[in-house]
């Protein structure tokens, strides 16, 4: 080693340290915050109050334990509630571990480090052989379906008939299973959509089928009594786990691939950490963020993986649980503690994170004052609460200006005016930059699809001082004006589909948007003559490769020879080429010396072509549904969305451009890759297209694909669900609608709790509303400068009776509010460093910068996919390899 | 020159004392004077208390120094020498260093075991009558000897990457080179001109094979860009160009470090402090340096900028010289904890005599760093040197010459006052420790160290 090598070694072992790195990246943890991070033995239980800086915490505990304490990233799990938290995480750890390289010149991987969400890295751990498997032998772990994909799983006609001939269901089973669910229709959507939501229940609650059965016909006296007292249905019940049963049957073995649901792959992963030995120490530290929304199979997995070393450090704030419809258990963390006694056997450190850096002073007393307004207590508190309790949220922006302010208690139409007018003030008077930093949260957005009355009236409110909204939640994602526009062209070039022979109001409703999309292309067309023309080529491209597969097919028809036969160009070409009716494009295709080269490498192969393929191939066009979506982007109409993007003055758009692309690679991915004329010719194509995958995305209201980094375009004022809002912030939140009807528990967790082998946790009759109360305070706490809430008054009006309580009549209401108080929003510092990659961020920008914003920056999805596929496969295959040989090494060994 | 065992003569001195022309030439000689009291008190008065502000003072300090000596190698040849040049490295940790004063006093053991972080690069030079290798003489010898020890491994960082070495860094530094002499690119520098058939510029790499002029196919090496080949003499002592090769590695040294750090590390950089001996300037055929340094340096403190981390300190520090005569001449006159960052028009009036001014201020082709002086609040007066807040001095839109001396420009100013009154030293005058410590491990002592190396030098040559 030279002398400088050992100065340098001396300097950069020297110069680290936490402090130094919270001082270079500005980061001033308070006391809770440091003791958080810096604890590294043992369990520890964190109670996070909204806005707390828990994601950094989480961060800088990370970086600990990888910098300070010699954990690799590969010892560490870090389970998130989604892929964009974990992503902000992961960008924000390498980021911080640059900084540290920078200050050692110690590079950090994190690609071993398991953080994400449960659902991808339970799929992580399937695929893990070399720490999950003992012989590295583990068949390929099964395909993971995604809510869409289960939902056309299990609504494919084979499928659902399958699954219900296999629970011995006869006759009119959508009706039977719609009647369970408390719903009158015999619609399989319907049943579809009740089914897969309480199955995924049972999964989550690891039910197993048989043993649930033996109950439902041996049980005591407690289940009868909870069956009358909900009125529900013992066969019923037993219908349901039958079905349950014949479901995960068909996912076993349909499609002829193993598959599996986000559900099922977390009880697989389960599996696996039981029964794999040492699986309990593969991760020195296994931390989860938003542990209030886990439920049991993901407890016992996080319990599992930390038996080992104890080191389970758990996140979340009861108060923001929301998640109880997707088998959220808030009481996992509640009563985290206990169960950290049982499954761990010793006691967690627990932390408090008590001050809040989002929100000003008033608007901490006043969602700290409305959680106060419920009763918590179990049965008399003697028992203890159905909450954390000893919780001090302090706001660190202390002021005593006031910073919530409700409407003057009015009919509706004035409690939006007014509000409408404040919000262009805000505006005017620069409080806030952009409409996009005024958030609008409702309870719900849409009801069976469309946008509720409640919501259409403050968008017009907006509307009417000229402000426009994006509402991506509210109403059916395919009713923006951007999936017209594409989708009434699409129409024109593919036709109609063949009217299916459905009955019900959702198939009126879609045909009639499909006509109005068709007319939106053609007026469109008319407009702009270039459009008008590329739309008619393609439509004759489409009819030519149809006439010329009819024409191919006759012609195979009069010789008798069948499509599977192997394909004899010496016999069979001519009269193919001279098939009445073929087109001259046709027939250079048929006659092209490329094809005729490959047919016969392949014939000398003894892996002939069939003579069907062949007439699939002549027949087929060069462009599939994705590039057809970029070519029309290309016209003039679209071309103005995307130069609007560029001016940042309108991203909306854009934004829904991006979804649809997203839409139709799906659609490319699981259906028609490739369009073929034989899929045209029956209108097989537009039925795919429009009569089934479409139609499912319509009915299902679908709207759940945003843009993980950025979803809220500027120029728009976003309208959120409560529940779309968490873990976000805004300078400005109005509460738009303070109403939640209690409705009595949902009747799912009605059907769920007779088979529940844990403790019940909060009584079902409170359940709404304490659901109720979570959900708002996860409103109210988004706010940072100023907190607004609609007071509706009037006949058929009201709002819930904690506000009613809190917004009395010496409450601060908008005409008397004084704006000049009123801070002006700072620009959105970013929280967390964002990682920018040399090839996909810089390359990619310095080719093009529009390329940048359209693909990174909007998340269109790239017409040209097969090439990614191809990588996809080329690095599993060596993945493969690679393991074999580790396996056969360590066998001879 | 005497003869062997001649005497002078002891009243030789007699002819110059009666020549008139003698006289006349001193009587008309302009000379510095000492300043009367009056102007000491002007002088003094334009002294500022420093600015003070919240600093923290880095975690290490590097101080360099060298040391050269000529052995000849044997009595009966004194005209046939081979030079040595020692660079001294000394690293401190500033924690450790405040931990050694235990109550007044300072633990002179673990003041030793500072000294024990040290590094050296030693350099042999042939001289007079010295050729190396096959090379048919010493200015070829020089040439490629030179270049050999900068590519080195004990140059390197890493033992084991060329791209580590010394004459790396002079790679990237030479890239950085203003105008046609520049590349660019780091592993690509130019030389004005051959040696041997005096056309440039030449285009080298970095790389390890020997590189030929693409001119007279003679071989030619990249640190022949330090141009000191031109002052080697081939029957004469070769002082000049030890001493011109020891002034560029006492500033290349710390611009070595800054460099590999740089690439590695870079934040670790806001966490140090370079001492220099002398003050921030390259002299003589290398000057063209100090451009380049300035450049390296504003990309550096760009990048710790952006990272929110404070400016690179470097530090020249002056022990002799023109200015600290001057100092100590008015040094009585000066209260304590005072600053002046001296001016061309200071310099010119009481340093340099009424020298006529330089084209673009003082030091326009050498220096890279303002000159300062300060006396500590216990008195101590020292002369030492910030790098110039620019990339270059003909920056447009400033008027260097003004702005050079503006202490709002040096943002770590406070720093390194802090420092030097932190590492202030009794050992030597106008020294800092690190200083101190650098000159004691480098420094070539008459006896013994240079006898031994006259000794090392005639064993190794008759062998």
């Amino acid at each position: 080693m030279t002398d400088f090598q050992q100065h340098l070694q001396i300097i950069t072992r020297r110069v680290l340290s936490l402090e130094r790195l919270w001082e270079l990246a500005r980061f001033q943890p308070n006391d809770a915050q440091r003791e958080a991070i810096i604890h590294v033995d043992g369990p520890l239980y964190l109670t996070a109050g909204p806005g707390s800086g828990k994601t950094r915490v989480l961060l800088w505990r990370a970086l600990n334990l990888i910098v300070f304490h010699e954990v690799l990233p590969g010892e560490v799990f870090l389970s998130t509630f989604t892929e964009k938290a974990a992503h902000q995480l992961q960008e924000g750890l390498q980021s911080l571990l640059g900084l540290v390289t920078n200050l050692t010149g110690r590079p950090y991987d994190l690609t071993p480090m398991y953080i994400g969400t449960v659902h991808s890295l339970c799929r992580r751990m399937l695929s893990d052989r070399r720490r999950f498997s003992v012989d590295r032998q583990r068949h390929r772990p099964p395909t993971l379906l995604d809510e869409l994909d289960q939902y056309f799983h299990l609504a494919r006609n084979r499928t659902w008939t399958e699954v219900r001939q296999c629970a011995g269901l006869e006759g009119d089973a959508n009706g039977i299973i719609n009647g369970i669910f408390g719903v009158r229709s015999e619609s399989r959507h319907v049943a579809v959509t009740n089914c897969l939501a309480l199955f995924n229940r049972f999964s989550e609650e690891c039910l197993d089928s048989d043993h649930a059965l033996y109950r439902l016909d041996n049980d005591a006296s407690s289940l009868r009594n909870y069956l009358q007292t909900w009125n529900l249905d013992r066969e019923g019940l037993s219908l349901l786990v039958r079905l349950y049963a014949a479901y995960r049957e068909s996912l076993r073995t349909g499609n002829g691939v193993e598959q599996t649901d986000f559900a099922l792959s977390q009880q697989e992963a389960y599996r696996i950490v039981e029964t794999c030995t040492g699986s309990d120490q593969v991760f020195r530290h296994v931390i989860v963020d938003e542990y209030q929304d886990t439920n049991t199979i993901q407890e016992r997995l996080f319990f599992k993986l930390a038996a080992g070393t104890g080191n389970l450090c758990v996140v979340g704030d009861d108060d923001q649980a929301l998640y109880r419809f997707r088998g959220a258990t808030v009481e996992n963390f509640v009563e985290f503690p206990a169960r950290c006694h049982t499954y761990l056997g010793r006691a967690p450190r627990r932390l408090s994170l008590e001050i809040n850096y989002r929100s000003q002073e008033r608007i901490v007393d006043f969602y700290t004052a409305f959680m106060q307004q419920a009763n918590w207590a179990k049965s008399d508190g003697q028992d203890g609460f159905y909450r954390v309790m000893d919780k001090d949220l302090v706001a660190h922006r202390q002021s005593p200006l006031p910073a919530v302010v409700a409407s003057t208690p009015a009919e509706p139409t004035d409690v939006c005016a007014e509000i409408a007018t404040l919000v262009r003030r805000l505006l005017d008077e620069g409080k806030v930059g952009d409409p996009n930093q005024i958030a609008f949260l409702f309870p719900s957005l849409k009801y069976r699809g469309a946008m509720l009355d409640s919501v259409r009236r403050v968008k017009e409110a907006l509307e009417a001082v000229g402000l426009r909204v994006y509402a991506p939640r509210a109403g059916r994602f395919l009713e923006v004006d951007e999936a017209y526009d594409l989708i009434g062209l699409f129409v024109h070039i593919f036709g109609y589909p063949p009217r299916a022979d459905l009955r019900g109001h959702d198939y009126q409703a879609y045909m009639e948007w499909l006509q109005s999309a068709e007319a939106q292309g053609e007026a469109l067309m008319h407009s702009d003559p270039l459009l008008d023309g590329y739309v008619k080529e393609r439509r004759a491209e489409l009819v030519r490769v149809a006439q010329d597969y009819r024409a191919l097919l006759r012609t195979a028809e009069s010789h008798h020879w069948d499509l599977r036969a192997p394909y004899d160009p010496d016999r069979m070409k001519r009269p193919l080429y001279n098939a009445h009716g073929y087109s001259d494009e046709g027939k250079r295709l048929l006659a092209s010396t490329y094809l005729d080269r490959v047919v016969r490498e392949r014939t000398a192969k003894g892996q002939p072509f069939t003579l069907g393929y062949i007439l699939k191939r002549v027949t087929s066009i060069d462009w599939n549904v994705l590039d057809l979506f970029y070519r029309l982007c290309g016209f003039e109409h679209f071309k103005r969305m995307f130069d609007l993007a560029e001016r940042a003055e309108d991203e909306g758009p854009v934004t829904n451009l991006g979804l649809i692309s997203q839409y139709l690679a799906r659609f490319m991915e699981q259906r028609v890759p490739i369009i073929t004329a034989d899929l045209l010719v029956d209108k097989l194509f537009q039925k795919l297209f429009f009569g089934s995958y479409l139609f499912a995305l319509y009915r299902r209201g679908e709207t759940e694909m945003e843009d993980a980094d950025d979803p809220f375009p500027k120029g728009r004022i976003p309208f959120l669900t409560i529940h779309q809002a968490k873990g976000l912030e805004f300078p400005v939140v109005v509460l738009a609608n303070p109403r939640k009807d209690d409705r009595g528990p949902q009747r799912v967790e009605l059907l769920m709790r007779p088979f529940l082998e844990r403790e019940p946790g909060e009584p079902l009759e409170r359940l709404a509303e304490f659901d109720m109360m979570r959900m708002f305070y996860v409103a109210l706490s988004r706010a940072k400068n100023l907190l607004v809430i609609a007071h509706y008054k009037g006949k058929g009006q009201r709002i819930n009776a904690p506000f009613i309580t809190l917004l009395d009549a010496g409450f601060p209401r908008i005409p008397t509010f004084n704006l000049n108080a009123l801070p002006a929003a700072q620009e959105k510092d970013e929280a967390l460093p964002k990682i920018y990659s040399f090839t996909a961020d810089y390359l990619t920008y310095k080719k093009c910068p529009r390329q940048y914003m359209i693909f990174r920056g909007f998340g269109f999805v790239p017409a040209r996919s097969q090439t990614m596929f191809f990588g996809s496969l080329v690095h599993r295959t060596l993945e493969d390899l690679h393991h074999e040989l580790i396996r056969r090494r360590e066998s001879h060994e | 020159m005497p003869y062997p065992g001649e005497l002078a003569s002891k009243a030789a001195h007699a002819e110059i004392i009666r020549n008139p022309d003698v006289t006349a030439f001193l009587q008309e000689c302009n000379y510095l004077t000492p300043p009367s009291d009056e102007e000491c008190q002007a002088v003094a008065a334009r002294f500022v208390p420093p600015l003070s502000a919240q600093v923290r003072t880095p975690a290490f300090v590097i101080a360099v120094d060298g040391s050269n000596h000529e052995s000849s190698i044997d009595d009966k040849l004194p005209s046939t020498k081979i030079g040595y040049i020692k660079i001294g490295a000394v690293l401190i940790d500033l924690q450790q260093y405040g931990s050694l004063k235990v109550g007044k006093y300072v633990d002179p053991f673990r003041v030793a075991e500072l000294q024990n972080q040290a590094s050296a690069l030693a350099f042999s030079i042939p001289s007079a009558n010295i050729r190396w290798g096959n090379q048919p003489t010493v200015r070829e010898s020089l040439r490629a000897w030179i270049d050999q020890q900068f590519y080195g491994p004990r140059t390197r960082f890493n033992a084991a990457d060329p791209t580590t070495s010394l004459r790396s860094t002079l790679f990237h530094l030479a890239a950085r080179r203003p105008g046609g002499l520049g590349t660019g690119d780091p592993y690509r520098l130019k030389i004005h001109k051959c040696p041997q058939c005096g056309n440039g510029p030449v285009e080298l790499e970095d790389v390890p094979e020997q590189q030929y002029c693409p001119f007279c196919g003679a071989e030619v090496y990249p640190t022949d860009c330090l141009r000191v080949w031109e002052e080697a003499q081939e029957y004469q002592s070769n002082g000049v160009v030890m001493s011109r090769l020891m002034l560029i590695l006492e500033h290349l040294v710390p611009f070595h470090y800054m460099r590999f750090l740089f690439k590695t590390a870079p934040l670790a950089l806001s966490e140090m402090a370079f001492f220099v001996d002398g003050p921030l300037a390259i002299f003589g055929t290398a000057a063209w340096l100090h451009r380049s340094f300035m450049i390296f340096l504003q990309e550096v403190n760009r990048k710790l900028a952006k990272h929110g981390c404070h400016p690179l300190l470097m530090i020249g520090l002056q022990k002799t010289g023109q200015i600290v005569d001057h100092v100590s001449l008015i040094e009585r006159h000066v209260s304590n904890d005072r600053l002046l960052a001296v001016d061309d028009e200071y310099r010119y009036k009481y340093i340099l005599a009424g020298r006529e001014p330089s084209r673009g201020g003082f030091g326009f082709e050498t220096y890279y760093g303002q000159d300062l002086i300060y006396k500590t609040p216990t008195g101590r007066i020292f002369v030492f040197a910030l790098p110039y807040p620019y990339p270059s001095k003909d920056e447009p839109g400033v008027d260097f010459v003004e702005e050079k001396v503006q202490f709002g420009h040096y943002p770590q100013l406070p720093t390194a006052i802090a420092l030097i009154n932190q590492l202030e030293s009794d050992l030597y005058k106008n020294a800092v420790v690190p200083i101190a410590l650098a000159h004691r491990y480098t420094a070539i002592s008459l006896e013994p160290g240079g006898k031994v190396l006259d000794l090392l030098t005639r064993r190794a040559l008759n062998a």
